[in-house]
């Protein structure tokens, strides 16, 4: 059975974690491995074991991700973030946001406090409620231990083998076997600690987003906006365990978040995140960002820019003269910018309207002299001039 | 170690071959294997050739058809379509690899290649297993066929060294009919 809706996309838990239930599930049984005394300061171990893996994984993402750096969405994080967590701090854990720059829908944590979550999850978000859910979710993982509970919840043979294996193999493995196991083996699941675990963050999750002040029914809005990309629709049943733990008292105390506040916040992301489903060819995915942006920023240059783009690119029935209309908005809204002077050429050049491609050739290359493509557009200049010669003879 | 960027590349053509179970297709371009140099054969619609191994530096030279979708972003290039779009294609199927990273691009204009109108792409990137590749990638588009002209090395020891020879490579490519 397929785990559910949130586990696999914004609630898991930290890579090295599922790689020590993974080889505890896995190795557990296998044999007898490297052995050394289970009672031997088992819990400090486990500690070491932890934090050895936390700082490992977390370099590795570093190493083969690209951050999303934006320090004012980044403060406004911190301050959900600050506003979520309980007073009754973990010793040593200091919670921060890291974005990545990844279409991707995931987000995870690691005992030190650090929460990742990937740009095309936050771009799926509809209100700070949904995002404090999804925060003080994870806030829950490190908070209540969760990393170290379930590690030492198992077997001692396990945890010997995964120390010692841990310290000296590549553990680049695990995760699939964890993903194995757990698929292949239904009669695991009701017995899960992952799943277990799961349930509890998004109890306590719940529980902090109400104690912060957030109307949980807005923040549960979460699940309906994730399931959008998600076939299976299993995130109603957790849906449905969070909404059976709330009391009519709980709709009395919650304030509604202002939308529109939160899409301020998030409006160079979306721009970020369209560039970036355009990239991949994404195109629904790109056109709901960049239609997410104008609705809430109508004169927003770059967006219709973009969303131009999007059109010009997809090429459909109609979707060029749409593309054509974003970018003379786009002009409108900022006639210093270059790149939608070029588009309006292309798309006049393809249609064999040299004469009309040409001034907006010419206009791109005098609002940007030393833009990178400016040899392409002098080679589209050059391609409109002989075009307009031999038309003249 | 083996880069596994150009072991995916040189697997995927030789199992692509091997699924229509076919012999190597007809090329419809032509290009000179300089003196020092080997053709790796392959039933896929491209030259690969090398000096030292085709780890160190090559040439790989290829055409194929616009309707085939490009792995990654499974976007298309179409027939006419301007060089720089179909550059943009390029770029952006390389950015999606995963297998790729800290992908730059140092160059990128538009170039003549046997007299076609197409696009120059030099770039760098780290494959995953972290050698570290400069490419220059010349392309363009004739009819229903995108053809691709690369020359890579691992970057600080070889490209600069077979540049020259790569440079003839480029200028005996011409197009012939399917031989």
């Amino acid at each position: 059975m397929a785990a559910p809706d949130c586990a696999k996309t914004n609630m898991r838990l930290p890579a090295g974690f599922s790689a020590a239930i993974a080889v505890c599930l896995c190795l557990g049984c296998s044999g007898p491995g490297t052995m050394v005394s289970a009672s031997q300061g088992r819990g400090e171990r486990l500690v070491q074991l932890l934090s050895f893996e936390t700082r490992r994984e977390q370099s590795a993402i570093v190493h083969r991700s690209t951050l999303y750096r934006e320090p004012q969405l980044e403060q406004y994080l911190d301050r959900v973030v600050a506003c979520l967590m309980p007073d009754d701090r973990t010793e040593g854990v200091a919670p921060q946001v890291v974005l990545i720059s990844d279409p991707g829908q995931n987000a995870y944590s690691f005992p030190d406090g650090a929460i990742y979550i990937h740009t095309g999850l936050l771009a799926q978000l509809e209100s700070e409620a949904e995002l404090a859910l999804l925060l003080a979710h994870e806030l829950a993982h490190i908070t209540r231990r969760h990393a170290l509970r379930a590690l030492a919840a198992s077997p001692a043979e396990a945890d010997e083998t995964v120390f010692n294996r841990t310290l000296s193999d590549s553990l680049s493995w695990v995760p699939e076997l964890t993903l194995q196991k757990e698929v292949a083996d239904p009669s695991h699941e009701p017995v899960s600690p992952r799943r277990g675990l799961e349930q509890e963050a998004d109890r306590v999750g719940l529980d902090m987003v109400i104690k912060a002040n957030y109307d949980p029914y807005e923040a549960l809005e979460i699940f309906e906006h994730l399931r959008r990309d998600n076939e299976s629709g299993a995130g109603a049943d957790r849906l449905a365990a969070l909404l059976k733990t709330l009391t009519p008292a709980n709709s009395a105390v919650g304030r509604l978040t202002d939308r529109n506040v939160f899409e301020k916040h998030l409006q160079n992301l979306l721009f970020e995140e369209g560039r970036l489903e355009l990239r991949i060819g994404r195109w629904d995915e790109a056109l709901r960002c960049a239609r997410r942006l104008l609705r809430n920023t109508p004169t927003h240059a770059r967006g219709h820019f973009l969303l131009g783009e999007i059109l010009r690119q997809r090429n459909d029935a109609e979707d060029v003269p749409q593309a054509l209309v974003h970018y003379f908005r786009a002009i409108d809204a900022d006639p210093s910018l270059p790149e939608p002077h070029k588009a309006i050429g292309l798309i006049h050049l393809k249609k064999g309207q040299a004469r009309l491609a040409l001034g907006f050739f010419e206009n791109a290359l005098a609002l940007a002299p030393h833009a990178p493509d400016n040899e392409y557009i002098r080679s589209y200049l050059t391609q409109c001039i002989i075009t307009i010669e031999g038309e003249d003879l | 170690m083996k880069p596994r960027f150009w072991i995916c590349i040189i697997l995927l053509a030789l199992l692509a071959s091997c699924a229509h179970g076919g012999g190597k297709p007809a090329l419809t371009f032509n290009a000179a294997v300089p003196e020092g140099w080997r053709e790796i054969p392959t039933d896929d619609a491209m030259m690969f050739m090398t000096k030292e191994g085709g780890y160190k530096q090559f040439v790989l030279i290829r055409e194929r058809p616009l309707s085939e979708p490009f792995q990654f972003t499974k976007k298309t290039m179409q027939p006419g379509m301007l060089p720089e779009a179909a550059a943009e294609i390029v770029v952006n199927e390389i950015l999606a690899d995963s297998n790729v990273r800290n992908f730059s691009v140092t160059e990128n204009r538009p170039a003549r290649i046997a007299g076609n109108s197409g696009f120059r792409l030099a770039f760098i990137y780290t494959d995953a297993d972290g050698f570290v590749f400069k490419t220059l990638y010349y392309g363009f588009i004739k009819g229903d066929t995108f053809y691709n002209i690369r020359y890579g090395a691992t970057e600080e020891e070889y490209f600069q060294k077979d540049l020259k020879t790569f440079e003839k490579v480029f200028e005996s490519f011409n197009l012939v009919a399917a031989k």
